[in-house]
């Protein structure tokens, strides 16, 4: 076990496997070998750190609330997209089957621990967390990217292209998809 | 908001090939716009007509593209100037970090002069290490090593002299 302590001075007794999926912690713990000594963490709150340390069957993985109504079920709920209606029966066990082992392993959040998650992941270099994952639209079976509102929304962001830096980016990117 | 960093930390684990995930990134905001690009154009796949729009038209893309796919498209064989048509945009000074250059059916002496000259800029470039041909016509006087002075490794899938 490793003794974490955190920015709140809150102490955590965490199994190493788990704490060792940061790059950061995983270093530190071969820095100065076998130890009782509380490791710190003064970038990282106890709230974020039970998050980021959550054990799990695979990475810990995060979905912002609001996006799914996430249970051990097979029902996704997806606010903006309605679930497709005209589906043979094999696309929907497929669709069902994908949603729910890959849903089990979410935890939801709000926007502001999103951002602290986000930020303690790159302090404590947490790969599993910096992960496509919030780009991806969950709600399609095929995890398709969102759209670009959707990661603003996401992330808070605001849209400060002009019209004319928006149509130039979609003709550069035309390129980018030339063959 | 994220800073820069995260945001290419964030990045850095798409999968290159997941275009549509970086197209969509790319149209967020201006931070995620570079970073995107970036991602974007480290492969390209394009004509040597395209490719030279590209470089007229947004040559800040120049420095991402690392690994470069030149296809024959057809346009690559019509003589771009014309004596109608205004002049083609002078190429800018190429700044580059190419180091991987392909070329799949393409006839030399068919492609027009000043996509030739844009074809041994980019050979010129001090990053160009690599070059892999398939299905090329060169003349038996074109020489690669000496037109690529930085070239390790050419690869040759057939192709006449």
């Amino acid at each position: 076990m490793v003794l974490l302590v955190t920015s709140d001075n809150e102490q955590f007794q965490t199994e190493k496997d788990i704490v060792e999926r940061s790059v950061l912690i995983k270093n530190m713990l071969e820095d100065v070998g076998e130890s009782d000594q509380p490791i710190p963490l003064p970038n990282v709150s106890s709230s974020v750190l039970k998050k980021v340390t959550q054990p799990s069957t695979g990475p810990t993985e995060i979905d912002v609330r609001g996006r799914y109504l996430s249970t051990a079920s097979t029902t996704v709920e997806s606010p903006s997209r309605p679930p497709i209606l005209e589906q043979s029966q094999d696309e929907t066990r497929k669709r069902t089957t994908d949603i729910s082992e890959w849903d089990q392993k979410f935890i939801t959040v709000d926007q502001e621990m999103l951002f602290e998650i986000i930020l303690a992941a790159n302090y404590l270099d947490i790969k599993s967390l910096l992960c496509r994952r919030w780009l991806q639209d969950g709600s399609q079976h095929d995890q398709g990217a969102r759209p670009p509102e959707e990661i603003r929304k996401l992330f808070n962001i605001v849209n400060d292209f002009t019209p004319e830096e928006e149509a130039q980016i979609k003709k550069e990117n035309e390129w980018a998809e030339d063959r | 908001m994220l800073p820069a960093e995260i945001v290419e930390s964030i990045l850095d684990f798409l999968d290159l090939r997941d275009k549509p995930t970086l197209l969509s990134c790319s149209l967020v905001s201006r931070i995620w716009v570079q970073s995107s690009q970036q991602h974007l154009f480290r492969t390209t796949t394009i004509s040597l007509h395209r490719l030279r729009r590209i470089l007229v038209e947004s040559p800040h893309l120049a420095p991402y593209i690392r690994t470069l796919e030149i296809i024959n498209d057809g346009f690559s064989f019509l003589p771009v100037t014309s004596h109608s048509g205004p002049s083609p945009a002078p190429l800018p000074h190429l700044n580059l970090s190419l180091h991987t250059l392909s070329l799949a059916n393409i006839v030399w002496n068919q492609v027009s002069e000043i996509l030739q000259q844009l074809f041994l800029a980019l050979l010129r470039q001090p990053t160009l290490t690599t070059i892999h041909l398939k299905s090329c016509q060169f003349p038996p006087s074109f020489h690669f090593f000496p037109a690529a002075p930085s070239l390790k490794r050419l690869t040759i899938n057939p192709v006449d002299f």
